[in-house]
């Protein structure tokens, strides 16, 4: 008799989860670790969307510490779908994993969050435990964006939700930024391009 | 275009936690940084 599981909530893969699994890992050792880490989670993501029944795919998109894993956590873990989180901060990497949830007929979700402050998202960066140059903040920053808009531009049959996530008082929370014209998103998203000179500025105003 | 807030969030869930907790830190290291800096310009 085959014994069925049911799971509770989301099936979640994260390239952060992945480093734990690498023997030496440490927090500080972060970017050393970054590279397997992406390479374990994406093969782990296209093991599951294989053997998995939920027919929602959720790809988290945004800079490093946007707060995109905290939104997870608060809005998504209840819910019966495949989360992938990372920053998706290549157009290749985010037209690879598309590809691969159409192939097996599953729906694509972006959950972008994009933080209303770059300099708190910074500050973040610098003060949580896993240790990153800071040019990965730029990169990420940048290139989630840069996807972002491809993807809007290239795929507008893909459902984009964006949310602000805000710091104040000592409270993280989060706002839906939400266009009922797909033209009005492109046109939204095309304001908030910003090269790696210009996230380092905004991150860090001299 | 439509600003929908979300219910706020369990400000005390682990991840939220440690965010706000790294944010703080984040920030003693900008405002060290920029005393730093201002001292070595003087």
């Amino acid at each position: 008799m085959l014994a069925r599981v049911l799971r509770m909530g989301a099936l979640y893969i994260s390239i952060d989860d992945q480093k734990e699994q690498i023997e030496g890992y440490s927090p500080s050792k972060a970017e050393e670790f970054h590279a397997t880490s992406a390479k374990l989670a994406d093969k782990l993501f296209a093991q599951k969307l294989k053997s998995e029944s939920p027919k929602e795919v959720i790809l988290l998109c945004g800079g490093s510490a946007s707060g995109k894993t905290e939104f997870y956590s608060a809005y998504l873990s209840h819910r019966d779908c495949i989360v992938f989180d990372s920053t998706l901060p290549t157009i290749e990497g985010a037209r690879i994993k598309l590809r691969a949830i159409k192939k097996i007929g599953k729906k694509s979700v972006i959950v972008a969050v994009l933080p209303d402050d770059l300099q708190r998202s910074f500050a973040a960066f610098l003060g949580r435990d896993r240790k990153f140059n800071e040019k990965h903040f730029y990169r990420t920053h940048a290139g989630s964006r840069r996807t972002l808009l491809w993807i809007a531009r290239e795929h507008p049959g893909v459902e984009i939700r964006i949310y602000e996530s805000s710091y104040k008082n000592d409270k993280l929370t989060y706002t839906n930024i939400f266009f009922e014209e797909h033209a009005r998103l492109i046109a939204y998203l095309e304001k908030q391009q910003y090269n790696e000179s210009e996230i380092a500025q905004l991150a860090s105003p001299s | 275009m439509k600003r929908i807030p979300l219910p706020p969030p369990d400000q005390n869930n682990p991840a939220i936690k440690a965010y706000r907790e790294a944010v703080k830190r984040g920030k003693k290291i900008v405002r060290e940084r920029k005393e730093n800096g201002e001292r070595k310009a003087q």
